[in-house]
């Protein structure tokens, strides 16, 4: 090997060097793992966590479930009061009406009730106002479940993403020799 | 679906959802006798009178008079006559809900039971045989919704 040809391989691999060296190159390209907390937060919107995961029959069903939830907790929220309002309206007109007898009030909702009556369905609406919420939460704490089952599952398929760098390094020995040495790390 | 008919859709589910829903009522709601089963309340029977014998009370007493009467119906047609019997003294309640309460309460007969413009009524009560000691008597009306004011207490004794 003459002087031009050492020359030249010198010129090639410094060229190398210079436009490779500690230049990060994916080694697998793969997606990101998907952010656990993100999908959670974007779960109290109805559907939004499993859009968030791409499941989006999961999507369908629990929105579904959240909207008529709320709507069940509002509902039964104002049941609630319109029971209370019903039972209080009947306390107060049987003491003016007639106090020694328990009057049968006609309730809106069929048949005739005592005041008496009217509380247990007070009551009542009070039972199915808590229930609403605990279905409520019930429904918002398996939806959770699932978008965290989805993130695991999501993020477990997914190679991690592996990121190399490459190094050239130049030494001489005694003798005079140039040895070129390339190192690859990820 | 175009955007037309996906407007027309979710304005009638809110409007079903929000119609679904009930508005309190306010305090006088049930302030009217029209809501009360039975409308106004009937007046009791009058002239009561009774009589022991063997263990076996007699008692009479008259609605025929015009003073006994449902004010929702103008007669006495559609009315029951309840007994209450007690062998404590019903001044002594603490509370007069107690006058009207099932515990002293015998039955009742209906005005229909007896002929027409039949007074006095009269009717029997068998007493057991181990009692003996007082009996205080009292009578109210009942519509088949409410029930009139009691009577006068009338008190004998069972020796």
């Amino acid at each position: 090997m003459n002087y031009r040809t050492v020359l030249l391989i010198i010129f090639f691999i410094f060229c190398v060097q210079a436009s490779f060296a500690q230049q990060p190159f994916t080694f697998v390209k793969t997606d990101e793992p998907l952010s656990l907390w993100k999908a959670l937060a974007y779960d109290v919107v109805p559907g939004g966590g499993h859009i968030y995961t791409g499941h989006y029959e999961y999507a369908a069903v629990f929105a579904g479930l959240k909207i008529s939830g709320v709507y069940a907790m509002y509902y039964y929220y104002n049941y609630w009061h319109y029971r209370g309002s019903l039972y209080r309206s009947a306390k107060r007109a049987n003491e003016i009406i007639d106090p020694e007898h328990d009057l049968l009030f006609k309730d809106p909702e069929g048949g005739y009730k005592t005041v008496k009556e009217f509380g247990y369905a007070y009551d009542r609406a009070a039972h199915y106002f808590t229930l609403s919420i605990i279905a409520n939460a019930a429904i918002y704490i398996t939806s959770w479940l699932f978008t965290w089952y989805h993130v695991q599952e999501i993020n477990e398929s997914r190679q991690p993403t592996y990121i190399g760098f490459n190094q050239f390094s130049f030494t001489t020995d005694e003798n005079g020799t140039l040895w070129a040495a390339c190192t690859m790390r990820w | 679906m175009n955007l037309k008919n996906k407007c027309i859709l979710i304005f009638w589910a809110i409007a079903l959802a929000t119609g679904c829903l009930q508005e309190p009522v306010d305090e006088e709601y049930y302030n009217d006798h029209a809501m009360v089963k039975g409308g106004q309340k009937p007046t009791p029977p009058v002239n009561l009178s009774m009589s022991i014998a063997n263990h076996i009370i007699t008692l009479q007493f008259e609605t025929d008079t015009g003073a006994t009467y449902d004010p929702d119906t103008g007669s006495n047609e559609n009315l029951y006559y309840l007994v209450y019997i007690s062998g404590t003294n019903p001044a002594q309640f603490g509370d007069p809900k107690l006058y009207y309460d099932i515990k002293y309460y015998v039955g009742y007969v209906a005005e229909s039971d007896f002929e027409p413009g039949l007074d006095p009524k009269s009717v029997t009560i068998q007493v057991s045989s181990s009692y003996h000691g007082p009996v205080y008597l009292w009578m109210t009306s009942h519509d088949g919704g409410r029930e009139s004011d009691h009577t006068e207490v009338l008190n004998d004794t069972i020796p």
